[in-house]
């Protein structure tokens, strides 16, 4: 039991803390994926929040604070006593002795040791003199092998030369061709945004002219929505007789290219309906055509998220909508 | 302090979440209040309510880093976790006195929430007796349910049995009593 019309059936309870053990853990995993049923349960929430005022409002005595402030960080738990037994002292002295008697075995042994050693150092001696001249002849040979090296070294330095002049031609060569490239890249870029800056503004001027339509008829109406961001204001215009509604939201700030807003319609209990990004001006106003795959009227909520460039497909974002109300309440453009 | 008066809730939240003693002073000046006042009138007992408003401000070390915006204001959500403690309170405490209490919500009634008179009181009450007067004004069987479910700690289940009413009833009263108290705050606003 997981879809959002068995939650919402249980969120006044859980606003009220009034659910048993098991719903109550059961509304809680699907608020973690549920940003329809987050902002539902915000209302709620916004009234039993009032709600507890109802109680005579007095401050709590100072020392709650103190303790409060005193409670972090937690306390280290307390070392108990030292357990040691009262025959450890000579428990330890009987062990000095012991100790004592191996060590002196052990310098005995060293001193025999060290007289071995001295035999080995000067028969070590003797051999280092013999590897001294063969050292010697070994010299001589080395010196020969330099003479050769040096000889094929200026031939190798005259190819070099060569080398190096192939190559500063090679590289000159290079450098024009990446800047050609570079030159027809940008051109191909350029041609891509002007294609794109031209379709927006096609869009924008049909949204534009969709809207002075809609103000035109004698009954339209306008709803007012609310935003989880002062600055953000949103307002549906919509008309009754020919179902026709547009989105217009102000207070925008411009996303980077890789982002967009995405406006979403949605009937009690149903999944949100995608309705396509906003096209956004540079002063921040954002407008959409919404095209509801049902009678606009059986709407009853909309949103606006913050998508990646390519829209979410299923459903906005958690923690990504900005802005968000319902349909119910419209007021005529026209008193 | 004086940097951290002018920070809203949810910046001191995030201050907190990172271990700003100052941080949690001043969320403490701004709400400690409603979190005892709500404590002590729903357990007649300030030493509990003390402790419990204890309980709640040094639960924020750990919580406040799990705050989510989309669910609520920061007051919204502390006064939540705040009257989820006292719920936990009520409930263990009517276990252990189970039988005496089946019928202890036929007692209860708005008088415990009566109005206070001194000019004072008043002034300082004045959020108060706004919600008082909303919650006189639901029909019975609503403002019955959300008062035994919000301040008397009963289950929805527990309104149900008590009441003899089936459980989508009770279901109804709440949702009902929700909304109308909603439309009527946004008219007092």
């Amino acid at each position: 039991m997981t879809n959002c019309r068995d939650i919402e059936d249980l969120l006044p309870a859980y606003s009220l803390n009034a659910l048993g053990d098991e719903d109550s853990a059961l509304v809680a995993q699907h608020l973690e994926g549920c940003v329809w049923c987050q902002t539902a349960l915000r209302e709620f929430r916004e009234v039993t929040t009032r709600l507890s005022t109802a109680a005579e409002q007095t401050p709590p005595p100072a020392r709650v604070l103190k303790n409060v402030l005193k409670g972090r960080p937690a306390p280290r738990p307390r070392r108990g006593p030292s357990l040691v037994p009262a025959f450890a002292l000579s428990t330890a002295v009987l062990v000095i002795v012991i100790l004592g008697s191996v060590l002196a075995f052990m310098m005995a042994e060293l001193r025999n040791s060290n007289e071995t050693l001295t035999e080995q150092v000067a028969s070590l001696e003797q051999d280092n003199e013999s590897v001294g001249e063969e050292v010697a002849n070994l010299r001589g040979d080395n010196q020969e092998v330099a003479r050769q090296v040096a000889e094929l070294g200026k031939g190798s330095a005259a190819m070099a030369e060569k080398v190096d002049h192939l190559t500063t031609e090679s590289t000159q060569l290079g450098a024009k061709v990446t800047e050609v490239t570079r030159e027809g890249k940008d051109l191909v870029t350029q041609m891509y945004q002007l294609s794109i800056s031209g379709q927006q503004s096609l869009d924008a001027l049909k949204t534009q002219r969709h809207l002075l339509y809609l103000l035109a008829l004698p009954d339209t109406q306008v709803s007012d929505l609310s935003s989880t961001n002062k600055d953000i204001e949103g307002r549906v215009i919509f008309n009754p007789s020919t179902q026709n509604s547009i989105l217009v939201v102000t207070g925008l700030t411009m996303l980077s290219s890789s982002m967009q807003y995405q406006a979403w319609l949605r009937k009690s209990a149903c999944r949100p309906e995608s309705q396509g990004p906003l096209s956004v001006d540079d002063k921040g106003w954002g407008m959409a055509v919404l095209e509801p795959v049902d009678d606009f009227g059986k709407y009853q909520w909309l949103g606006v998220s913050v998508e990646a460039a390519d829209g979410s497909a299923a459903e906005p974002t958690a923690g990504q909508v900005i802005l968000f109300g319902m349909l119910t309440e419209a007021d005529p453009v026209r008193p | 302090m004086a940097v951290y008066d002018n920070l809203g809730d949810e910046n001191l939240l995030t201050l907190i979440a990172s271990g700003e003693k100052d941080a949690l002073e001043c969320f403490y000046n701004r709400h400690a209040t409603a979190v005892f006042s709500l404590a002590k009138f729903m357990l007649k007992n300030e030493a509990v309510a003390e402790e419990i408003t204890q309980e709640v401000f040094l639960s924020l070390w750990l919580k406040a880093s799990t705050y989510n915006v989309q669910r609520g204001s920061p007051k919204g959500w502390l006064m939540s976790i705040a009257h989820h403690r006292v719920i936990d309170h009520v409930r263990s405490a009517k276990r252990a006195r189970e039988s005496t209490d089946k019928m202890a919500h036929e007692m209860f009634n708005l008088q415990a929430l009566s109005l206070v008179h001194t000019e004072d009181e008043a002034h300082r009450n004045i959020d108060r007796q706004l919600v008082v007067r909303a919650l006189e004004s639901l029909p019975d069987d609503q403002r019955k349910v959300l008062v035994m479910a919000y301040f008397q700690g009963f289950s929805q289940s527990e309104i149900s049995e008590a009441l003899n009413q089936p459980l989508g009833t009770v279901k109804t009263r709440m949702r009902l009593g929700l909304q109308k108290l909603r439309a009527i705050f946004e008219n007092q606003s």
